[in-house]
């Protein structure tokens, strides 16, 4: 009767210390949840930094992962429309469907960035109707949304609420302590204008006041063009840009060939976040400081 | 006239799709130019030349928080018309089908849909790997695949790789393998999916299925299929898809439970990615037939080319080399069909 007694009560302790299980789209996002969660939770990212968020398959596997997840965390502002949705159903997990406590989209929480005017349609590339997706490089916007995401932990385990808030508390003073000397080694950079791939720094680029010139790529998602590439070169030299900010996951042929012609620096930089947010963003701020000290 | 019904459809409704209580509109295209050794002789399968291969309009929504719908026409070549005047296209309801959100572990779909089943039985033409479905389902359940009216449940086993169980039963019309004049007989189908990640990048896909239903005679026939597919996004982020599928029909035709007929369809495919935009595939496939002692085996082979520039257009050349000797006894047909595959508006992702 004894062990009987024992074992309920050691597998009602367990059941108390379960750990939430989240699992996400973006490694920045499990980053940002790992923040805030800390030991409570249980985190998996459904893909891996070096990916490009905009194209993945929808793989059976992930739907084993949502299949018992008590959390989904996504970006959003369409980022994964391509594929998430198919995900969602196939997991057989009614919780974790749009407007459930068990999905969380990121883009909820901030304002958005490039959201275009009028119509718009394919012939303009891989354009996102609600904005640009990748808010995740301002730091600002990223502690808006871990506070929001700590409210959301909390709803679903609340005996765990203070820890959540502390955690998002402290995580945000980080965040706002390393902003001024960010700002601070930007300014020194005197790097004003940069050309990127992607759109993939909009954010970054905006919050510390540099301007985005150009995109390697002519239109979102459609790799450049031997003809962009010469227009890009003449743009760089007649704006007397200097910094070209690659992400990993796109080549850097163009890239280094517009280095070549116009002597600016390539910076190839992590477009997700691997480990920890504050260290992603220092290796931005790092690659601007570079591009300064080659002589911009 | 089904044309422009289509056409008004898809034009009209994009405008209120915008609001998100509205359906998810896509139109697919297929253009095709086909050339064969057969000419346009009366026995051709199909004509040469310039084609509509088909268009197909999709509208898929959430219906409520407990079901979502999808309604699939297609706009197709009528393969009957015979006489002057028949519609040179027919629009058909290709899938109708509504399926349960809300319930944990478990999806029912009830509608007139594929069945799970096989690699490709649920790929819509336009999502295939070849221009043309492979043997495996053409030479077993015909030209339209095995599509049935019905209801299906599918399980996801809480393991730790992917396997789902399906159940799922028919008023089994194909004619092919069932056709059960009887509104009664009704046709089983197991289906079983597992998935293995082998790596970040790779995968290995093992499907099973088994159907069981009446034919013509009320008699009780049987069709198996496995399929085995290899994955991988291999390096420079190209893919590569590995794949082997066989499916047999057996026909009992007496009482005393006997088996009188035997087809099985064979057909393995390879396809890899050159380059960002460029793909190359080979398909080998071999038809027995052993209802008849008349019919003899069919063995195609096929090449094909695409330039995918986008997920929503594509342009591919296939070749094929089919030899029939029950419709052509001395020589190989030799077909070369170049596709336009073209996507409009918000299409769901295709299957992994």
């Amino acid at each position: 009767m004894n062990y009987f007694i024992a074992s309920i009560i050691l597998g009602l302790s367990c059941l108390a210390q379960a750990k939430l299980q989240v699992v996400t789209t973006t490694t920045t996002m499990k980053v940002l949840v790992q923040e805030v969660g800390k030991t409570h939770v249980e985190v998996y990212s459904l893909t891996n930094s070096s990916q490009d968020p905009h194209f993945v398959e929808p793989k059976p596997s992930f739907m084993v992962k949502l299949r018992k997840a008590d959390l989904l965390v996504a970006v959003g502002l369409d980022l994964e429309v391509g594929w998430l949705g198919s995900v969602q159903r196939g997991a057989k997990n009614p919780a974790l469907l749009d407007d459930q406590s068990g999905f969380f989209v990121a883009g909820n929480f901030i304002d958005a960035l490039e959201i275009p005017q009028g119509k718009v349609d394919r012939a303009q590339g891989d354009v996102h109707p609600q904005g640009n997706p990748h808010f995740h490089q301002d730091p600002l916007r990223v502690a808006k949304v871990v506070r929001a995401l700590a409210e959301r932990l909390s709803t679903l385990d609340p005996q765990h609420r203070e820890d959540y808030l502390s955690n998002a508390n402290a995580f945000t003073q980080s965040i706002e302590k390393k902003m001024i000397s960010w700002q601070e080694r930007i300014r020194k950079s005197k790097v004003k204008k940069v050309v990127t791939y992607h759109k993939s720094f909009v954010y970054f680029l905006d919050r510390f006041d540099i301007e985005p010139v150009a995109t390697i790529e002519p239109k979102p998602g459609i790799p450049p063009t031997a003809k962009h590439i010469i227009e890009l070169m003449s743009i760089m030299k007649t704006q007397k840009v200097n910094c070209i900010l690659n992400e990993d996951y796109f080549e850097i042929t163009a890239a280094t060939r517009l280095k070549k012609t116009t002597g600016a620096s390539i910076q190839v930089l992590p477009v997700e976040a691997k480990t920890n947010y504050i260290d992603h963003i220092e290796s931005l701020v790092r690659a601007i400081d570079k591009c300064g000290n080659l002589g911009v | 006239m089904p044309i422009f019904l289509l056409l008004i459809v898809f034009y009209c409704i994009p405008s209120l799709a915008q609001n998100k209580s509205n359906p998810d509109i896509s139109l697919n295209t297929l253009f095709t130019y086909r050339t064969s050794s057969e000419g346009n002789s009366p026995d051709a399968e199909h004509s040469n030349g310039f084609s509509l291969q088909e268009a197909e309009l999709r509208m898929t929504s959430n219906i409520d928080t407990h079901f979502r719908g999808d309604v699939i026409l297609a706009l197709e070549q009528n393969e009957g018309a015979l006489n002057e005047g028949d519609p040179e296209y027919v629009v058909e309801p290709e899938e109708v089908f509504v399926e349960t959100l809300s319930l944990p572990g478990v999806t029912i779909r009830a509608g007139k849909f594929y069945p799970y089943w096989g690699r490709t039985n649920q790929r819509h033409t336009h999502a295939l790997a070849f221009i043309d479905p492979p043997q495996t389902r053409q030479a077993i359940f015909g030209e339209e695949g095995f599509n049935e009216t019905g209801l299906a449940i599918s399980y996801l086993v809480p393991t730790s790789w992917y396997f789902e169980l399906v159940g799922q039963a028919f008023s089994a019309g194909n004619e092919n393998v069932f056709g059960s004049p009887s509104q009664d007989d009704v046709a089983g189908v197991l289906f079983v999916k597992n998935l293995w990640e082998l790596s970040d990048s790779s995968t290995l896909e093992w499907d099973l299925g088994y159907a069981s239903g009446f034919d013509v005679q009320s008699n009780r026939n049987h069709v198996y299929n496995t399929a085995l597919t290899y994955k991988c996004k291999c390096s420079g982020g190209l893919s590569k898809v590995a794949t082997v599928e066989y499916t047999q029909a057996e026909k009992i035709y007496d009482d005393t439970g006997t088996q009188l007929g035997r087809t099985s369809a064979l057909s393995a495919w390879l396809k890899w990615q050159n380059s960002k935009y460029f793909w190359s595939q080979v398909r080998l496939e071999n038809v027995e037939n052993r209802e008849d002692p008349s019919i003899e085996d069919i063995r195609k082979s096929t090449a094909l080319i695409a330039y995918v520039p986008s997920e929503f257009s594509a342009l591919r050349l296939q070749y094929d080399v089919i030899d029939d000797p029950n419709v052509n006894p001395n020589e190989e047909e030799k077909r070369l069909t170049l596709q336009l595959n073209l996507t409009m508006g918000v299409h769901p992702a295709h299957d992994y």
